[in-house]
C-alpha cells in the first residue's frame, strides 16, 4: 500500500498506518502468553506421581481426595486402580512440588477416617471434611511406590516417647488409643492391645517423654471407669471421667510408695481393674474362713475400724482342709496391723429392719474386718471366722446384759431387734418372740449392761407404736419415734412409783398397750352407764378436769346395764369417793352447737367430779349426757308441703330468728306432686307450733320495695342451703298446739300480718 | 471519519478493523483455557469438586435445574461462540459486499447479546461470595474464570469497536 492512493472518505490505509495498528496484535500475544504462562506453571507444580496401595480405600475419590501431610495439602489422589489380583487397591497421588520429598522410602501412608473412639480426635476432621490420606515421617531414599498402613500410627510426631507393658488378669474395653493419666493428666495412650505368647493380655501404653519421670518402678496402673456410681452413706455419686474416657474409659497410674526407681523402656508393670485394687499392694496374705459366702475377689475390701485398708485378691478352696483360702493384699501402710495377735472376722449384712448396724454391708457387700492385736509375731497365714452384725452384737449383750421377760395378751409385729426405750434412750432391745406353754406371746429382751440398773422390779413396759398421732382441741400431735420406731415401733418401760430394786436376771413384766394403760396403777373400779356407746376398752380415757387420769379397762353387759371396769392413774384416788361422778363425755351435737367437738376426734371420755365423801367406794353409776339424735328423737316432726323449693334436708327452721329445728328429709309426696319436707322441731320449741302456723321459705337475699320503706332480709347468708321460717298467730287464732305428723304448707314467701304476729304461746303440755 | 484517542492516536476505521481483529484473535485464543480450565472449586463437606463452565452447566442439569442450566448454557457456551464466529465471518467479509445486509443484522444481534456471557461470571461472583460457610462448604474461583471474563471482554470490545457502517465501506483497491 502507498500513500498515494485516493484518500477516502472511510478508511486511510497507508504504510505508516499500518505500521501504527501493529500494536493490536498485542492483544491476541497477552492472550497467548498468559495461557501458555498458566499451563506452563501449572506443569511446574506438579511434583512426581507416587503410587501406594491399600488394603481398601474408603472415601477416596480420584481427583478430589487430597493428601495431607503435617495439616497442609500436599497432593492429590489422580486415579484410584485395584491391582491384577483384586487384592490392592492402587492410589495414585500427584504430589505437589514443595512436597516431592514425601515420595521417600520411609514415609507412612495411611488412610484417615473418623474414628469413633473419642479419646482420640485426629479423626475427627474426616466426619465433615471426609476421608483423606495422610502422609508421616518421610525421610530416605527416593521411592515413589508404597505401602499403605492398615491404621493411622499412633506415634506422635516427635520422637522420643518410650513404652511400658502392662499386664492384668483382664483387660477389658480398653483399646488402642485409649489415654493414660497420671493424677488427672493425659500423659499417654494405649498403642496395641495384644496376647502374649502365655496368653495373658498385655497392653503397651506409650508414655510422652516430658512425663517419663512420673513412672516409676513401684507405679501401679489401674483401670478408670468411664463413669463409676458409688453407693453409701453420703448418698449416690456419679463420676465420669472426663469427656473422652466417657466412651471407652482410661487407664490411670500413681506409685504409693516412697521408694522406686526411674524405670526404663518396655518394663512390665501391673495393671489392676480399680484404683483401691492399685493401692492394696502389700504382700499377699491367707485367711481361712469356713464359709466364704460373699467374698467376691477384688471387691471385698479388709477394714480396719470401718476404714478400708485392704482387698481380697482371691479365693480358692484349701486342698488340705476344706476350708476357704482368701488371698488377701493390704495397702503397704497397713501391713504392720497384720501379725499372729490380730483376727480377721468376715461380716455379712444382716438383713432385718432393726439391723441398722449391717445396713451399709448391705450396699457394699461383705467385708472383712481386721481386729489388730499387740505383741504378734510376723505371718502371712490367718484363720479367720466369720458372724453377721447382728449375731456379734448378740453375743457382746447376752454376755453382760440383764435379760427379761415380757407376756401379753396378743403381740404386733414386732420382731427380733425391736429396741426397748427408757425415758427415750434404747437401752436394750428384743432378742426373741415365742409362745410361752400356755400359748401366750412372751418376748425375750436384753438389757444393755451398762444401762441395768434403770429396770427396776416395779418398771411397767409398753408398746410404743410406730407412729401416734395426737390430736385435741387446739393440739395436733404427729410423732414418729425415729426411723426404727417407724418400721416396727419399739417397747418403752419406766418406774412409775418409787424404786424399790433393780429387776434381777430373767424377771418377768407384763406388756401394756400404751403408755396410759401402763400407767394405770390402781385397783380397778366399775360404773355403770345406760348407754355404752362409744367406750372402749383401753382406749376411753377417764379425765378429770380434762387431765387423763386413767383409763377403761372393760366394757360388759350386766343386768340391762353396762359395766365398764375402768383403773385410774397413781395419785387420783380421791375420785374414787363414793358420791364421785362419772358422765360419758360424747360429741354433742344439738341444734345450738356442737359440745365435746374434741371427743370427735380423741374419742369419747368418762368425766370424773370427784364428791366429798370420805369413802371411798368401788362401784358408781354414771351417766351420760344426751346427745343431738336424741333431742331430733324426741321433738316435733312435721311436713311441710311445697310444689318447689330449693330447701335441702339439713336447712334449718327458725321462729323469730331463733334456730328451732331441722329439716331432716326431703322427699316426693306419694302422689309426685308435691314435695315434702320432714322438719323436726326441738323438744323445747315444740309448743310454738300450733295449727295455724305458716310457714316459709326465707331463703335468700330479699329485697322488698315498699312505698315508704325499704327492706331487706338477709337471712340465709350462714345457711346456703335455704331455711324455713314460721309463725304462729296471735292467741284467739292459733289453733291447737301442732302434733307430729302434722301436714303443713310451706309458702314462698311470708305475708306482711304473718311478721306481725306476736302471740304469746303457753308450753302446757 | 477521525477521531482523537489519548495520546494522540488517530482512531481510524483501518484501526477499528485491526483492533477488531485482534480482539476477536485473543478472545479465540482466550477462549480455549476459559473453557477447559476450572472457574470454580466448590468444597461440600469435604467433597471437592472443581467445576469447568461446562461442568458447571452439567452440574446445574443434574441437580434438576433445568432452565437454569439452559441459560447458563445459552449465555456461557452458545453466546460466546456465536459471537467469535459471528466477528470472524464479518470481519473476514469486511470490504467485500457479500450478505452486507444479512451482516448489518447480525452485527446489531451480537452488540445486544454481547453482555450475556457476563451471566456466568456474574454467578460466579455470587457464589464466592455467599457460599463461604466454613468447613461444610466454600466456593473459590479458579483461574478459568479469569480466562472466560477475559475472553467475553475481548469479543465485547470486539464487536463494539467494529462499527455498523464499516460493513458498507468499499473494498480497498488491491495495490499492484
Amino acid at each position: 500500500m502507498t500513500n498515494q492512493h485516493e484518500q477516502h472518505d472511510h478508511g486511510v490505509v497507508s504504510d505508516s498506518h499500518k505500521r501504527s495498528v501493529a500494536w493490536v496484535l498485542i492483544f491476541p500475544i497477552i492472550a497467548a502468553a498468559a495461557t501458555a504462562w498458566f499451563l506452563w506453571t501449572d506443569y511446574k507444580s506438579m511434583g512426581p506421581e507416587i503410587e501406594i496401595s491399600f488394603d481398601e480405600v474408603p472415601g477416596i475419590q480420584a481427583g478430589k481426595t487430597p493428601l495431607v501431610y503435617r495439616g497442609v495439602d500436599a497432593g492429590t489422589v489422580s486415579a484410584v486402580e485395584l491391582d491384577k489380583n483384586l487384592n490392592k487397591v492402587l492410589v495414585k497421588v500427584r504430589l505437589k512440588e514443595f512436597a516431592a520429598g514425601l515420595a521417600s522410602e520411609e514415609t507412612d501412608f495411611w488412610v484417615e477416617k473418623p474414628v469413633i473412639t473419642l479419646a482420640e480426635l485426629t479423626g475427627l476432621e474426616s466426619i465433615i471434611q471426609g476421608n483423606s490420606i495422610h502422609a508421616r515421617n518421610p525421610g530416605g531414599e527416593s521411592e515413589t511406590r508404597f505401602v499403605g498402613l492398615t491404621e493411622p500410627p499412633l506415634m506422635p510426631l516427635l520422637p522420643g516417647s518410650f513404652t511400658v507393658r502392662l499386664k492384668g488378669a483382664q483387660i477389658p474395653f480398653l483399646n488402642r488409643g485409649t489415654p493414660v493419666y497420671h493424677r488427672g493428666v493425659k500423659v499417654g495412650l494405649v498403642r496395641e492391645k495384644l496376647i502374649d505368647e502365655n496368653g495373658t493380655p498385655e497392653l503397651r501404653v506409650m508414655i510422652e517423654q516430658a512425663y517419663r519421670g512420673t513412672l516409676r518402678t513401684t507405679s501401679r496402673f489401674w483401670r478408670l471407669p468411664a463413669t463409676s456410681m458409688k453407693f453409701g452413706q453420703h448418698g449416690l455419686k456419679l463420676d465420669v471421667e472426663g469427656v473422652d474416657a466417657l466412651v471407652q474409659g482410661a487407664l490411670a497410674f500413681d506409685h504409693f510408695e516412697r521408694n522406686g526407681m526411674e524405670i526404663s523402656n518396655d518394663t512390665l508393670l501391673e495393671l489392676s481393674g480399680t484404683e483401691f485394687a492399685a493401692r492394696s499392694a502389700g504382700r499377699l496374705l491367707t485367711v481361712s474362713f469356713d464359709n466364704a459366702r460373699g467374698i467376691t475377689p477384688g471387691e471385698t475390701k479388709v477394714c480396719y475400724l470401718g476404714q478400708p485398708i485392704g482387698l481380697v485378691e482371691s479365693i480358692h478352696p484349701s486342698p488340705s482342709n476344706g476350708l476357704i483360702l482368701a488371698a488377701v493384699r493390704l495397702m503397704p501402710e497397713y501391713e504392720h496391723l497384720a501379725d499372729t495377735a490380730s483376727s480377721f472376722t468376715l461380716v455379712r449384712p444382716h438383713v432385718s429392719l432393726q439391723g441398722v448396724t449391717g445396713l451399709d454391708t448391705l450396699v457394699t457387700g461383705v467385708y472383712i474386718e481386721l481386729a489388730p492385736g499387740s505383741g504378734g509375731t510376723h505371718t502371712d497365714l490367718f484363720a479367720g471366722r466369720s458372724v453377721t452384725n447382728e449375731e456379734w452384737e448378740r453375743l457382746q449383750s447376752e454376755r453382760q446384759g440383764l435379760a427379761f421377760t415380757l407376756s401379753a395378751e396378743n403381740l404386733p409385729p414386732m420382731g427380733k431387734g425391736t429396741p426397748v426405750l427408757y425415758k427415750g434412750v434404747v437401752v436394750g432391745s428384743i432378742l426373741e418372740k415365742k409362745l410361752d406353754e400356755r400359748d401366750k406371746p412372751i418376748l425375750h429382751g436384753i438389757i444393755r449392761p451398762e444401762f441395768r440398773n434403770a429396770l427396776d422390779a416395779d418398771a411397767r413396759f409398753w408398746r410404743v407404736p410406730a407412729t401416734s398421732i395426737k390430736a385435741g382441741p387446739g393440739f395436733l400431735q404427729f410423732d414418729v419415734n425415729g426411723l426404727q420406731g417407724l418400721m416396727q415401733g419399739a417397747i418403752a418401760f419406766d418406774v412409775f412409783t418409787r424404786r424399790t430394786k433393780t429387776a434381777s436376771q430373767n424377771s418377768s413384766f407384763a406388756l401394756y398397750k400404751d403408755e396410759v394403760n401402763a400407767r394405770a396403777l390402781s385397783a380397778p373400779i366399775t360404773i355403770r352407764f345406760v348407754n355404752s356407746r362409744g367406750l372402749s376398752p383401753g382406749q376411753t380415757e377417764l379425765r378429770y378436769l380434762g387431765v387423763p387420769v386413767g383409763v377403761v379397762d372393760g366394757v360388759e353387759t350386766a343386768e340391762g346395764r353396762v359395766v365398764v371396769t375402768a383403773r385410774l392413774n397413781q395419785g387420783y384416788e380421791f375420785l374414787r369417793r363414793e358420791d364421785s361422778f362419772f358422765s360419758i363425755v360424747r360429741p354433742n351435737i344439738s341444734l345450738q352447737g356442737i359440745t365435746g367437738l374434741e371427743t370427735l376426734i380423741s374419742g369419747v371420755y368418762i368425766d370424773c367430779t370427784p364428791g366429798s365423801s370420805k369413802r371411798l367406794a368401788d362401784s358408781f353409776t354414771g351417766s351420760s349426757t344426751i346427745d343431738a339424735e336424741e333431742i331430733l328423737q324426741s321433738g316435733l316432726t312435721l311436713n311441710l308441703r311445697s310444689d318447689s323449693t330449693p330447701i335441702n334436708a339439713g336447712s334449718y327452721v327458725y321462729y323469730r330468728s331463733i334456730n328451732v329445728g331441722r329439716v331432716t328429709a326431703k322427699s316426693l309426696s306419694s302422689d309426685g306432686r308435691q314435695i315434702m319436707l320432714t322438719v323436726v322441731v326441738e323438744k323445747k320449741y315444740r309448743h310454738l307450733v300450733r295449727a295455724n302456723s305458716k310457714f316459709w321459705d326465707s331463703s335468700g337475699l330479699k329485697a322488698s320495695l315498699g312505698f315508704l320503706q325499704f327492706r331487706i332480709q338477709t337471712e340465709s347468708i350462714m345457711a346456703p342451703d335455704g331455711r324455713i321460717a314460721f309463725a304462729t298467730p296471735d292467741n284467739s287464732a292459733m289453733g291447737a298446739a301442732a302434733k307430729s305428723g302434722d301436714s303443713f304448707e310451706l309458702n314462698h314467701a311470708p305475708r306482711p300480718e304473718w311478721l306481725k304476729w306476736n302471740p304469746s304461746i303457753p308450753t302446757g303440755e | 471519519m477521525r477521531r482523537t484517542l489519548c495520546g494522540g492516536l488517530q482512531v481510524t476505521d483501518q484501526l477499528r478493523y485491526e483492533l477488531s481483529k485482534a480482539l476477536t484473535a485473543a478472545g479465540i485464543i482466550l477462549y480455549i483455557p476459559a473453557n477447559f480450565l476450572p472457574v470454580m472449586t466448590i468444597t461440600i463437606t469435604g467433597q471437592v469438586e472443581s467445576l469447568t463452565v461446562m461442568g458447571g452447566v452439567m452440574e446445574l442439569y443434574n441437580t434438576g435445574l433445568v432452565p437454569v442450566a439452559a441459560v447458563v448454557f445459552l449465555a456461557s457456551i452458545v453466546v460466546p461462540v456465536v459471537k467469535l464466529v459471528s466477528l470472524s465471518w464479518l470481519l473476514g467479509l469486511h470490504g467485500s459486499d457479500i450478505a452486507a445486509s444479512r451482516r448489518m443484522n447480525v452485527h446489531a444481534f451480537l452488540n445486544r447479546i454481547g453482555t450475556w456471557a457476563m451471566i456466568d461470571l456474574f454467578l460466579l461472583s455470587i457464589l464466592v461470595a455467599v457460599g463461604q460457610l466454613g468447613i461444610l462448604a466454600s466456593v473459590q474461583a479458579e483461574v478459568g474464570a479469569l480466562f472466560f471474563g477475559a475472553m467475553i471482554i475481548c469479543t465485547l470490545y470486539a464487536a463494539d469497536i467494529y462499527k455498523t457502517y464499516m460493513i458498507w465501506q468499499q473494498p480497498l483497491p488491491k495495490s499492484q
